[in-house]
């Protein structure tokens, strides 16, 4: 069995900074690491090819630079790597993203099971693990804390605010796996050699039979205009008196904000 | 022969003391992590050289003794003090300046206060919190050097030391194995001797004559040859005592001196190039035999491996680890995926240039798989997530055996852990780890070995259960003690003697060597005012 995972490369929130002026991100000197919630995908890919058989492709897409994160999945123990690499690619929104990627799936594939984490790090939007379902129109299970292979059938748990789902879907699918579904595994000595030695299957926009309307900035219907950090403004009122004087100010402002 | 002269400090001047009932309020300047704890009649904090001088100066007037301390991280009580005058350093912690040394290591100049994770971290960085007050030179330097991947090697497990503190013990780490200990680093000192007058030392320009003496000033003026201790020193590492080696630069007499020959001030480190590549790997072995073949065959290819660092978990310390695990799952610190037919591990660091990175990889797979190992079982850290979850693998081993020995001061308060320091020459780790496991196995205790195999300078970790258990622990330890230095090694190879195993001194060096050493200390320390009670009981 066929197993894909999708990665991205984001830089390393530990040392992140914004610029106070444009409020956007300060990459330079920021080291680019793979996405931190990608390895749990991963993770479960390698534990599925282990127990059932297969392969596992790491895909990314993302400047010549993305490949250092295949050679970390090389490393804890994909198989191959495919990088999606093209200018044209550049400035592509979670719509454009995930077109591309299901069109590198499709052309490199079949695959039958495509993982993806929740949401990176860095972008927050949670959208194109199941963008790439869409555009591949198979099905999708998100939120997934465990997966199992029996019966021909993915058995996967899926996460709610307040329990668990199970769901058995039959492959071809694409699941997003949460950070509780396992503990990702250290890259191996051998697996380090490998990636060192990695040629990855590089794809461009024009090897995916996409147009120019289709990527990159010009395949995105939305765009970002401005970020913000959020303002928490707080109102302060001290209470003064006695004890029980201060109980009956503080239960008497906050009904009069109607918190009580 | 040129003279050493100490010259007076012209600006001495008193640190404000803290003296009588509120010395209260600083118990833990009267303590460090051997938990040991001492009295003193007062405590200073200095801020330079002058305040130093004139600390020494106030406890001179009333014939008082003075012990030094830096962040108190020791774990031989070497900075308890003992009555008298205790002069903390740790206000001193300013970065003085920058030089280039022109073969493409820089020279940094700090206080002695200042933490060694900060100096390690500045000179990566290449930022200076001080820099403000840096003069024209050093700014100069600071720009070249943040050009350039630098680092300061010496690498104790305890970074929270001050770089005084490390000086002090000629500190090493996991890295000694290829970079050596704190002494080849030291370039320069600052030195307030006994009497409050300054000594100011620089490597390669104050060296012992070929005859084995030097002249030293005195403070009434005449000057006495003082002779360099005639005793071998270990071919081990070794922080036992005042180093002494033909045609010594007289600062190593400083370097791990324990506080004893005078207070240093101000110190003046190496910094050298970073390898351009780095990864972490942590092998994992069937039996011992195995790990020590193999540890053998890298100390002999160490230049061809490029390993700077050889660490060893043995099998109990790695028994531990795995119930850790199953207790407490992925919080413990160790990794899920910990192999289950490992019996120990063997972790090594690998420091190479770009060029030859991938081959230094392919040949340690190499060898690993010539001693049986697997490399597609051994893990590998390359990037700050991986290096992380290695990290806190290696510091579960420490927590481990402490909440262990927790545990049983529940029932047993008396009892401690008593951990080893000892290192044997090349060649004899199989026989040193065979009189340990043996002499334990026969007492019946219970113990753990694990630590700087490379340099075969294992720690073996006595865990007694009892009172009873704890006496037989420190008479095994003083037979060590007998038997490493029959072979060549030492008992104190990086913790220092301290206050806790002066017996070991004259165990290396014998009552000669003692007493050569206490020519030493007479020399700079006539009235015998500093470190009462270190190295010499």
């Amino acid at each position: 069995m066929k197993f894909a995972v999708c990665l991205k490369q984001v830089p390393d929130t530990t040392d992140l900074k914004l610029d106070p002026e444009t409020n956007t991100l300060m990459r330079e000197g920021v080291e680019a690491i793979l996405n931190p919630l990608d390895e749990f995908p991963l993770e479960a890919a390698l534990r599925l090819r282990d127990a059932c058989g297969g392969t596992v492709t790491a895909v990314t897409m993302g400047p010549p630079q993305a490949v250092r994160v295949l050679e970390k999945a090389v490393a804890m123990g994909a198989d191959d790597a495919i990088l999606a690499s093209d200018r044209a690619f550049a400035g592509a929104d979670t719509w454009a993203t995930s077109l591309a990627l299901a069109r590198v799936l499709e052309t490199c594939g079949p695959f039958a099971v495509i993982l993806c984490g929740k949401q990176a790090i860095d972008g927050d939007t949670a959208q194109v693990g199941p963008g790439i379902a869409a555009h591949l129109d198979i099905p999708q299970v998100t939120y997934v804390t465990n997966v199992k292979w029996a019966d021909d059938r993915l058995h996967l748990a899926r996460l709610f605010d307040h329990g668990t789902a199970t769901v058995a879907v039959a492959p071809p699918v694409v699941i997003t796996v949460l950070k509780e579904a396992n503990e990702p595994r250290l890259p191996t000595l051998a697996g380090r050699l490998r990636s060192l030695a990695l040629e990855p299957r590089v794809v461009s926009a024009g090897d995916l039979d996409l147009v120019p309307s289709q990527v990159g900035l010009k395949g995105s219907p939305t765009r970002v205009v401005t970020i913000d950090i959020p303002k928490a403004d707080r109102d302060r009122t001290l209470m003064t008196g006695t004890p029980p004087e201060m109980a009956h100010s503080l239960v008497a402002a906050l009904r009069g904000r109607g918190l009580a | 022969m040129d003279v050493l002269t100490p010259t007076v400090c012209p600006g001495a001047i008193c640190p404000d003391l803290v003296e009588g009932s509120d010395l209260a309020d600083y118990g833990k300047y009267l303590a460090d992590e051997s938990r040991r704890s001492g009295t003193a009649d007062a405590l200073a904090f200095p801020r330079s050289t002058a305040e130093v001088c004139g600390a020494v100066n106030w406890a001179k007037d009333r014939d008082l003794g003075i012990t030094v301390s830096g962040a108190r991280t020791g774990i031989a009580a070497g900075a308890v003090p003992d009555g008298g005058l205790a002069v903390s350093l740790e206000r001193m912690n300013r970065v003085l300046g920058v030089r280039t040394a022109g073969d493409g290591t820089f020279l940094v100049r700090c206080q002695s206060g200042v933490l060694l994770s900060d100096l390690q971290h500045s000179v990566q960085s290449g930022t200076f919190a001080d820099a403000a007050s840096f003069d024209a030179e050093s700014l100069a330097a600071v720009e070249s050097l943040k050009t350039q991947s630098l680092f300061y090697p010496p690498d104790p497990t305890e970074t929270s030391a001050t770089v005084g503190g490390t000086v002090a013990c000629n500190a090493s780490g996991a890295h000694t194995f290829r970079y050596g200990p704190t002494r080849p680093y030291v370039h320069g000192l600052t030195v307030v001797l006994g009497d409050g007058r300054v000594l100011a030392l620089e490597r390669g320009r104050d060296v012992v004559e070929q005859s084995g003496e030097f002249l030293l000033a005195t403070a009434d003026g005449q000057e006495a040859v003082v002779r360099i201790p005639e005793y071998t020193w270990p071919t081990t590492k070794n922080s036992a005592g005042y180093y002494a080696a033909e045609g010594m630069d007289i600062l190593d007499f400083f370097v791990g001196s324990e506080g004893t020959l005078g207070i240093v001030t101000e110190i003046e480190v190496r910094a050298i190039p970073a390898p351009e590549m780095s990864c972490a790997v942590v092998t994992f072995w069937t039996s011992e035999e195995q790990a020590v073949a193999f540890t053998e065959t890298l100390q002999d290819g160490r230049d061809m491996l490029s390993v700077e660092a050889i660490e060893y978990v043995g099998p109990k310390a790695l028994s531990m680890l795995r119930n850790r695990r199953t207790q407490l799952g992925a919080t413990s610190g160790v990794p899920g995926c910990l192999p289950e037919t490992a019996h120990c591990a063997i972790y090594l660091d690998v420091g190479t240039s770009r060029d030859s990175y991938a081959d230094a990889l392919s040949k340690l797979a190499g060898v690993i798989e010539d001693h049986g190992g697997s490399p597609s079982t051994c893990w590998s850290a390359v990037e700050r997530d991986e290096r992380e979850r290695l990290r806190h693998f290696r510091h579960a081993l420490p927590e481990t055996v402490n909440a262990h020995i927790a545990e049983i001061r529940k029932t047993e308060p008396s009892i401690t852990k008593l951990g080893t320091d000892m290192a044997v020459p090349g060649g004899r780790l199989v026989e040193a780890i065979g009189i340990y496991r043996s002499a334990l196995r026969e007492a019946g205790l219970d113990y753990v070995i694990f630590g700087h195999i490379g340099d075969n300078h294992l720690h073996v970790n006595i865990l007694p259960r009892n009172a009873a258990e704890y006496r037989t622990g420190w008479d095994l330890y003083h037979r060590f003690a007998d038997a490493v230095v029959g072979m060549g090694g030492s008992p104190a190879a990086e913790h220092g003697i301290g206050k806790l195993k002066t017996d070991f001194l004259r165990t290396l060096f014998h009552d000669e060597g003692v007493r050569q050493m206490l020519q030493i200390k007479a020399a700079f320390d006539p009235h015998s005012r500093l470190g009462k009670g270190t190295l010499f009981a």
